[in-house]
């Protein structure tokens, strides 16, 4: 029986782009606090990144908790979080887990990072080299611990949305799986970035920046399986999250194209990672390296912003409003900004043997 | 210090400690339990709504939301009988259906939203981060965050007319009737009698999703409980 919609309501998206930030920011600070107690250890490959590592995980655990703030719509009632326990919401627990992270990412980071920084200033100076920052075997135990807490931020952030059964699309235990391994993309795609626009001189520019580009194929092919395995899963055992997603694919253009062009990205990807599998780094890296982190922020615009154009109930499809559109690139450069500006200030301070250039 | 003084001391700290408590005992007594032993419900019939959007107007006027922002609507749709080839109106008022398993109230942070013992839900709008969970988990759309308050919004059952004895605007409004407010636990109750009627052509909104809604439809054909497979109104670029 055909149906025409004649008078319905228009429902605006109530999470804002705020939230793509946020998930970007605390995906690469808690894949990079992942790595990190890895990193601490001499015969791992990933020693020389400990600094850079500790730089990502201490500036994104600052700027994504800002941009968390931010996408509430009463960010001075933050405190309300703290009033009641409240075990049956994830955010809840988000709410709990969140500032145990950061504290820990930022004392991991800081401890890591204040042997490198040099400043002028003797106060500043003095309280770098105060006999309480933690090191050694406690400094190694504190980055376990950041990894355990990186471990609840995956597991909070994947499943608050996962369990919003109102929207098909998140209905899915691929969705954490898929955002862990975006993050863990963003992650070496900045590596990467690093590595191409500030080398460090004297380190060998063959094998070990090879390591990266490595890595990020290691975790594209992840990727890649992990989109069949949700494809897969969901043609056979039905789920609501790829009926969902076919329904989109099959009735709207829109959605066609943002399937067209995921997977164009994702190949392109491939295809930058493989061709210069052998080659050492060159200004070239930097294609690969920003696409890892486009596909990224991509993926959390998709999942966040255009499944929320989706009526759960009417026809056709919502549309984000131009105000929230136009209010997106203010967000993404006011938050990217202030990520740049904190690690500038960071790198500024850094002398010469350490993170910047070793 | 004489003994005057440390008492006033030791009281004074006491009743710092308490202050310190003030907004979690606050919270606690702020929900209003609601009217014990009720359980309101609705009951739309299809057949007497007109779609003149009375209700929209009334709740706009009693509750005030901003302009552009409605706690109920009326939603039309054409149909055209595959059978007869006739075309035909459908209405389709729309409202939070009080669910019976709340998909709100579970994820959010705050317990900002919460059931009162007669099954209303309500926002304490003073406690609401505005975090928006509450408007994803709802699978009717009912809610949304108030550009005024800034804080998540959504139909009351008229909760503060209900308590003095009045019906809700929309019931109050509907020229035809359509609309019914009722204690169900109460068999004599116009709700629950309408209920026992119309048992066997009763239907709520996507029963699928486990919420249980206790606003039940009279006469909602099927190709309307669980999402509109159609033509849409709304204008998206897509659509050329």
């Amino acid at each position: 029986m055909p149906v025409t919609e004649l008078l319905t309501t228009h429902a605006e998206a109530p999470w804002l782009p705020w939230a793509v930030q946020y998930f970007l920011l605390i995906g690469l600070a808690a894949s990079a606090a992942l790595l990190l107690p890895l990193a601490l250890n001499e015969g791992s490959t990933l020693y020389p990144w400990r600094g850079r590592l500790a730089l990502i995980l201490g500036v994104s655990a600052i700027t994504g908790p800002v941009a968390l703030l931010a996408d509430l719509h009463q960010p001075f009632r933050f405190w309300h979080f703290y009033t009641q326990l409240t075990p049956s919401s994830w955010m809840w627990l988000g709410a709990l887990i969140l500032p145990v992270f950061v504290t820990l990412a930022l004392l991991v980071s800081l401890s890591l990072l204040r042997l490198h920084l040099s400043p002028r200033q003797p106060w500043l100076k003095g309280w770098l080299q105060l006999a309480i920052w933690p090191r050694g075997r406690v400094l190694r135990g504190l980055a376990w611990l950041t990894a355990l807490a990186a471990i609840g931020i995956l597991l909070y952030t994947g499943m608050e949305i996962r369990v919003v059964r109102s929207r098909p699309l998140w209905d899915t235990t691929w969705l954490p799986v898929n955002l862990l391994l975006t993050a863990l993309l963003a992650l070496f795609g900045l590596l990467l970035l690093l590595e191409v626009l500030l080398p460090r001189p004297g380190a060998d520019r063959r094998p070990a920046p090879l390591m990266l580009r490595r890595a990020m194929t290691a975790i594209l092919a992840a990727l890649t399986l992990a989109m069949l395995l949700w494809a897969l899963s969901g043609m056979v055992l039905g789920s609501p999250s790829w009926l969902e997603a076919r329904r989109l694919f099959v009735n709207f253009t829109f959605w066609r194209h943002l399937l067209l062009l995921s997977l164009a990205g994702g190949a392109l990807l491939w295809l930058l990672c493989l061709s210069r599998n052998r080659r050492p780094v060159s200004a070239f890296d930097a294609l690969p390296a920003l696409l890892a982190l486009l596909c990224a922020w991509g993926f959390r615009w998709v999942v966040l912003m255009n499944v929320q154009t989706v009526p759960k109930y009417g026809a056709g499809l919502y549309h984000l409003s131009p105000e929230l559109l136009g209010s997106a690139g203010i967000i993404v450069i006011g938050t990217f900004g202030l990520w740049l500006a904190l690690a500038g200030a960071v790198w500024a301070l850094l002398d010469h043997m350490g993170v910047r250039h070793g | 210090m004489d003994v005057s003084k440390r008492q006033f001391l030791s009281k004074l700290t006491g009743l710092t400690a308490g202050a310190s408590l003030i907004p979690v005992t606050e919270l606690h007594a702020a929900p209003v339990a609601g009217t014990a032993g009720k359980r309101y419900g609705m009951v739309i019939d299809l057949r007497k709504c007109i779609g003149c959007q009375a209700c929209t107007v009334s709740c706009s006027m009693e509750n005030l939301p901003p302009i552009g922002q409605f706690r109920t609507t009326v939603q039309q749709y054409e149909v055209e009988m595959e059978a007869t080839q006739q075309v035909t109106q459908v209405m389709l008022p729309r409202l939070c259906n009080h669910c019976e398993n709340p998909p709100c109230v579970p994820v959010c942070p705050t317990q900002a939203t919460y059931q009162r013992d007669d099954g209303i839900v309500v926002v304490d709008n003073k406690q609401c981060v505005g975090c928006a969970y509450c408007v994803q988990a709802c699978p009717y759309d009912a809610r949304f965050i108030n550009h005024d308050t800034q804080t998540a919004d959504k139909c009351t059952f008229c909760v503060h007319r209900l308590e003095v004895g009045l019906l809700p605007a929309c019931v109050e409004s509907c020229v035809g009737g359509a609309r019914v407010i009722g204690d169900m636990k109460d068999p004599d109750s116009r709700i629950s009698r309408l209920l026992a009627a119309h048992a066997a052509d009763l239907k709520v909104l996507k029963p699928e999703q486990g919420t249980a809604p206790q606003v039940y439809y009279i006469g909602l054909g099927e190709e309307f409980v669980n999402r509109i497979d159609g033509q849409p109104g709304l204008w998206f670029p897509d659509h050329g």
